[in-house]
């Protein structure tokens, strides 16, 4: 315990002075193997980083990000956008229902929550501006629904989850489908009701005819179809997600090819953002295992078990201390951060309480995802707090983030909503990973 | 570089989905994707850490930083700069002393093709050779102040 003391209050320091996080869990792993053990354990570094790197499932993870951005650049988002609007504009709430649903869709494509945001918003402020909806519940929506990203597969959080915990990722992805609909679901009827409740919010829009519903829908069949062969080929088992990844992209890549977006300038970005968060990715999670092994020869991860069992609390009380844990630490950490630093410690505690870790994989993720909008330092809110300010025309009233900090609040009342759910009825993960393993 | 790193996950994507086709459809394949991926991994990410270094998009938690003052931030950087330094030039350290010893037994990867473990693992030690030398330079820039501060930007 006396390790584990030093090893949080160490992490706290370091992160507050900004260093980086994998450069923190690498030298608190070295620092105690230098200080704490007369065994060599120095050599386990060079192995750790190329057993990592040489992962076969994190190979997933350029894979999926280059499918995304590939189809974001490709102009595939646009069309979805459309596609929805002319769907979902009749329901109370208008376009702020094509914002979820388009989030969720493209959160089926992408694993990244603010590249989806900062799209959608690209195209769809001007509308909501000319046409007179309450602004901060407009920008809530795309913030909630850009959350969708990780939850809905594919996700990087739930691959870097998987490789953490030792989970199969195909087991989580199922997990992700239902929970990720019924966010989905929720955040629309929430919309819905307000929109009901104060018509004020948003201007009722007429429906659009059946023609045109069809004529858009049948533009944006290629991209499902994608979807579904790169799901459907992981859930079947016909290919490892890694492998499933790659046909993604090449599809991804011939849709993008077919609607002329394939350019030199457009591929350098795609390359420079799929490596940026690759790399970012290896290091954390190199440094990681590099932490968990040094903690797991000290015994950390037993006595903390044992620590915890012998408290005598129900599991679910622990379970709702790990809640309150992760939503404070949602305010001042991004998603990847805390999700390695947790870990190694929690796991333990959760194997000790009995919890199946494909559910706690999916309740972490949900949690993590109010990460992202929780004021004041949510990821998710500055990129559309920036997208925002760049589409207003100069003297134009650009908004103010707390406009954002307010209008996100309903959709974190929907999470917590989620999360009392997934907590009450742990089925709604489990049900249908257990199905498909029949 | 990093460009390079990108063009060749575009070009393992293909190479994968032509594999698993074959498989399933028959055809010639060649069964070792799995393998090969792995090593494009190896060379992708580790050759891109530095060039995601200078991008910042290394994550780090800055909660504190924007809004302290410009000399403290500079040298707080200069700082995270000199850990990300140790770190990398540790872990290159032994991943070079990896290299050396698979050389000498003669390691081989898992598959037909029986790759000689040397040779993409000294591909690893160079990535992270190459960011810790990319680390050391901005940690002398911060602290000489002639490097770029860091924004008050969160996360990735």
């Amino acid at each position: 315990m006396l390790i584990l003391s030093i090893v949080v209050a160490t992490l706290i320091v370091l992160y507050f002075l900004g260093v980086h996080v994998g450069a923190v869990l690498g030298i608190i792993a070295l620092g105690l193997m230098t200080f704490f053990s007369d065994r060599p354990m120095w050599e386990m570094t060079g192995l750790l980083a190329w057993n990592v790197g040489t992962t076969n499932v994190l190979v997933a993870v350029p894979m999926f990000i280059l499918m995304g951005e590939l189809l974001l650049r490709g102009g595939l988002t646009e069309r979805m956008y459309r596609c929805f609007t002319a769907w979902f504009r009749w329901v109370p709430g208008g376009l702020m229902q094509a914002n979820i649903a388009t989030c969720a869709a493209f959160a089926a494509m992408s694993g990244s929550t603010a590249a989806t945001a900062a799209t959608i918003s690209r195209v769809a402020f001007p509308a909501f501006r000319a046409r007179g909806y309450y602004e901060p519940l407009v920008v809530g929506s795309l913030a909630a629904g850009g959350t969708l990203g990780i939850l809905i597969p594919p996700s990087i959080i739930l691959i870097v989850y998987g490789v953490l915990a030792e989970e199969s990722i195909g087991a989580l992805y199922m997990a992700g489908v239902i929970p990720g609909l019924l966010l989905t679901g929720m955040f629309m009827a929430a919309i819905a009701g307000m929109a009901l409740y104060r018509p004020s919010i948003a201007p009722r829009e007429p429906a659009v005819n059946w023609g045109e519903k069809l004529r858009l829908s049948v533009t944006i069949l290629p991209v499902a179809a994608l979807v579904f062969l790169v799901l459907g080929t992981i859930y079947t088992g016909v290919a490892t997600p890694t492998e499933a990844a790659s046909l993604g992209v090449v599809g991804a890549f011939v849709l993008a090819a077919i609607a002329g977006k394939i350019n030199l300038p457009m591929l350098k970005e795609t390359f420079l953002n799929t490596v940026n968060t690759t790399a970012m990715v290896i290091l954390i999670v190199s440094a990681a295992f590099m932490l968990n092994f040094v903690l797991a020869i000290f015994g950390v991860p037993q006595a903390l078990a044992s620590a915890v069992t012998h408290l005598g609390w129900s599991p679910n009380a622990i379970l709702w201390v790990l809640i309150v844990f992760y939503l404070v630490m949602g305010t001042f950490m991004d998603e990847y951060s805390m999700l390695v630093t947790t870990i190694p410690v929690v796991l333990p505690i959760v194997k000790a309480i009995g919890v199946d870790l494909v559910w706690f994989g999916i309740l972490i993720t949900v949690l993590v995802e109010v990460a992202l909008i929780s004021p004041p330092h949510g990821l998710t809110l500055f990129v559309l707090h920036n997208v925002r300010r760049q589409g207003m025309a100069k003297g134009e009233d650009q908004g103010t983030m707390m406009d954002l900090f307010l209008g996100v609040l309903p959709f974190m009342a929907v999470m917590f909503v989620m999360i009392a759910l997934l907590v009450a009825y742990p089925a709604i993960a489990t049900w249908l990973p257990a199905k498909m393993r029949g | 570089m990093a460009y390079l790193c990108g063009a060749l996950f575009l070009l393992l994507a293909f190479y994968t989905t032509y594999d698993v086709i074959a498989r399933r459809f028959g055809g010639w394949y060649s069964g070792v994707t799995d393998e090969m991926s792995e090593y494009a991994l190896a060379l992708g990410a580790t050759w891109a850490l530095a060039y995601t270094l200078k991008a910042g998009g290394h994550v780090r938690v800055d909660i504190v930083l924007p809004y302290l003052p410009d000399t403290l931030r500079r040298l707080l950087d200069a700082f995270a700069m000199a850990v990300m330094t140790v770190f990398a030039a540790t872990v290159s350290f032994f991943l070079w002393k990896l290299v050396g010893s698979s050389y000498a037994i003669g390691a081989t990867g898992h598959s037909i093709i029986q790759t000689p473990q040397w040779l993409p693992q000294s591909v690893m030690a160079s990535g992270y050779s190459f960011l810790s030398v990319v680390a050391f330079t901005s940690f002398l820039a911060h602290l000489l102040g002639e490097g770029e501060s860091s924004p008050g930007q969160p996360g990735a």
